[in-house]
C-alpha cells in the first residue's frame, strides 16, 4: 500500500465546498486515481462499486457509506473512543470555566461521519449543562443518518452538512477522530489555521507504528464485512501522520495556541495505545487543564 | 463429557455468530437490547442446530441398535474436536474477561492482539478440528455426522447476513431500522 495513495472513500463523493452541491463522479476517474497511485487493491474493490451512465451510483454510494461508518462505529466502540475523548474534554470545559467563559460552549466535531462521538458525548452527559455538541460533515447522507439516530434516542445535539470552519455560530472547541490522515501537506497545516481563533481543538487520530498497517489490516478484516472498510481501514494506518509532523503543522497553523501530543510516545511495542492526540488551546487554559487531568496529564507532552 | 462440551461449544458459537453478525450494523449509541436480542435468538438457534445434530446422531445410531462400535467410534472422534474448539473458547473468553474488566488500554491490547487475530482464526479452527475427527474416526458414518454438525455451526453467522439482508436489515423481533 502507498502512504500517499488515497483511501476509497476519498474519491466516491465530490462535494463544493461553497455550495455544498454535489458533483457527479466519474468511476473511471476514481479508479484511474487508484490505480495511478499504485493502490491495486483499492482499485480493485472500486471496480466493483455501483455505477450508472458511468458515474457512481448516488444513492447506492450513500447507502455504502452508512454501512461503511455503523461498521467503523463499532470499531470505535471497541476502542472506546467516546470515553477517549471524554476524558479530555472533562478538564478542558472546567478550564474554560475556571478562566470565566460564560455562555454556551460550542464543541463542533469536524467531518463527524454518523456523529458517533457527537451523539455518544451527549449521552454520557458527563460534559455538563451549558455544552452544545453539533457535528459537521459535507456528506449529507450521513448528516441525515446522524440525526436521525440522535432524533431516535432523544439527544440534543445537532448536525450539520456544513463546513466545520465557517459555521454562523463559531465553535468554542473542535474535536475530530479520525479525520487528521486525510489531510496532506500544507492541506494539514490550513485544516489547523482555521482554528486558530478557537478557545482550543482536540483532535484524535490513528498513531503510526511499524505494527500499526498489519494490526489494523487483521482487525478490519476480522471485524468488517465491506471490502471498502476493510480497504480503508488498512490504508488509515498506513498513511497515519507521525506525531512529530503534526506537532509542526498544528504549531504552523495555529502558532497562537499552545499545542502539544496527547499519547505522542513512540512505544516499543505499539499496541497498547493505537491512538494519539493533537491538543491545542489558548496559553491560559492550560495550566488549569494540566491540573484537571490528574494522572493523565503524564500522558500529555511539553507543549510549544 | 463429549458430547455435552460439543454441544455446548456449539450452542456458544452460535450465540457469538449472532452477536457478530448483529454489530457494525445498528450505529445507536445505546444497543444492549439490540444485542441481547441477537445473543438471544443466536443461542436458542445454536440449541436448535444442536438437537438437529443429535437426531441426526440417533438416526445413525438406531439403524442397528447392536452397533455398539458406531457410538464408541463417534464419541472418540468427538475428543479431538472438543479439545481443539474448547481451547479456542477457553482463550476467546479469557480475553473477554478481560476486555470486560480492564481498563482502555487492556481493552486495547485484547481487541487488538487478541480478539481480533481470533476472530479471523476461527475460520481456519472449524475445518481443523472437522479433520481432526476425520482422522480419528473409522467409520463414514461418523465422518458425514461430524461435516453436518460442523456445516450447520460453522455457516451460522453467513445465513444469519443472509436471512437479514432479505428482512431489509431486521433480524430478530424487535430490531430498529437500520439505515
Amino acid at each position: 500500500m502507498n502512504p500517499d495513495g488515497p483511501e476509497i472513500t476519498d474519491l466516491l463523493i465530490d462535494v463544493d465546498p461553497d455550495t455544498m452541491q454535489r458533483r457527479p463522479v466519474s468511476k473511471q476517474a476514481v479508479l484511474r486515481a487508484l490505480e495511478r497511485d499504485g493502490m491495486r487493491w483499492g482499485a480493485r474493490v472500486a471496480r466493483s462499486l455501483p455505477e450508472r451512465d458511468g458515474h457512481l451510483d448516488e444513492a447506492q454510494i450513500d447507502a455504502l457509506f452508512v454501512r461503511v461508518h455503523a461498521e467503523m462505529q463499532r470499531l470505535w466502540e471497541e476502542f472506546l473512543q467516546g470515553d477517549r475523548m471524554r476524558q479530555l474534554l472533562v478538564p478542558l470545559l472546567g478550564a474554560l470555566r475556571e478562566r470565566g467563559h460564560e455562555g454556551t460552549v460550542r464543541i463542533v466535531d469536524v467531518g463527524c461521519g454518523l456523529g458517533y462521538l457527537v451523539r455518544w458525548l451527549t449521552a454520557c452527559g458527563d460534559l455538563g449543562a451549558g455544552v452544545h455538541l453539533v457535528g459537521c460533515d459535507y456528506n449529507r447522507a450521513l448528516i441525515e443518518a446522524a440525526s436521525r439516530y440522535a432524533k431516535d434516542e432523544g439527544l440534543s445535539c445537532d448536525f450539520r452538512v456544513a463546513n466545520a470552519f465557517t459555521l454562523e455560530e463559531p465553535a468554542t472547541v473542535f474535536i475530530s477522530t479520525g479525520v487528521l490522515h486525510h489531510f496532506r501537506g500544507e492541506g494539514l497545516v490550513e485544516f489547523f489555521a482555521q482554528q486558530r481563533h478557537a478557545a482550543a481543538f482536540l483532535h484524535l487520530d490513528i498513531k503510526p507504528s511499524y505494527l500499526a498497517p498489519l494490526g489494523s489490516l487483521l482487525f478490519h478484516v476480522a471485524r468488517m464485512r465491506e471490502p471498502v472498510s476493510q480497504h480503508d481501514g488498512t490504508q488509515s494506518a498506513v498513511r497515519a501522520h507521525p506525531g512529530t509532523r503534526l506537532l509542526d503543522a498544528a504549531r504552523r497553523g495555529a502558532g497562537g495556541l499552545e499545542i502539544t501530543l496527547f499519547d505522542g510516545d513512540v512505544e516499543a511495542v505499539p499496541i497498547l495505545r493505537t491512538m494519539l492526540g493533537v491538543v491545542g488551546m489558548r496559553a491560559d487554559l492550560r495550566e488549569p487543564f494540566v491540573r484537571r487531568l490528574g494522572p493523565n496529564a503524564a500522558r500529555l507532552g511539553d507543549g510549544a | 463429557m463429549t458430547p455435552v462440551l460439543l454441544a455446548v461449544l456449539g450452542v456458544a458459537d452460535v450465540g457469538f455468530s449472532a452477536f457478530r453478525d448483529a454489530a457494525g450494523r445498528n450505529p445507536r449509541i445505546e444497543k444492549g437490547a439490540y444485542y441481547r436480542r441477537a445473543i438471544v435468538g443466536g443461542t436458542l438457534s445454536g440449541m436448535a442446530m444442536i438437537a438437529l445434530s443429535v437426531l441426526a446422531a440417533a438416526a445413525l445410531l438406531g439403524r442397528d441398535a447392536s452397533d455398539v462400535a458406531l457410538r464408541e467410534d463417534m464419541l472418540r472422534a468427538g475428543t479431538p474436536m472438543a479439545w481443539i474448539y474448547g481451547v479456542f473458547a477457553a482463550t476467546v473468553s479469557a480475553a473477554l474477561a478481560a476486555w470486560a474488566m480492564g481498563e482502555s488500554e487492556l481493552r486495547t491490547l485484547m481487541s487488538v492482539a487478541v480478539l481480533g487475530p481470533l476472530t479471523l482464526a476461527r475460520h481456519a479452527l472449524i475445518p481443523v478440528g472437522l479433520v481432526a475427527a476425520w482422522l480419528t474416526a473409522e467409520r463414514p458414518e461418523t465422518c458425514a455426522l461430524a461435516l453436518f454438525a460442523v456445516l450447520l455451526v460453522g455457516s451460522a453467522e453467513r445465513v444469519f447476513g443472509a436471512i437479514r439482508a432479505r428482512r431489509g436489515g431486521r433480524l430478530w423481533p424487535g430490531d430498529p431500522e437500520m439505515h
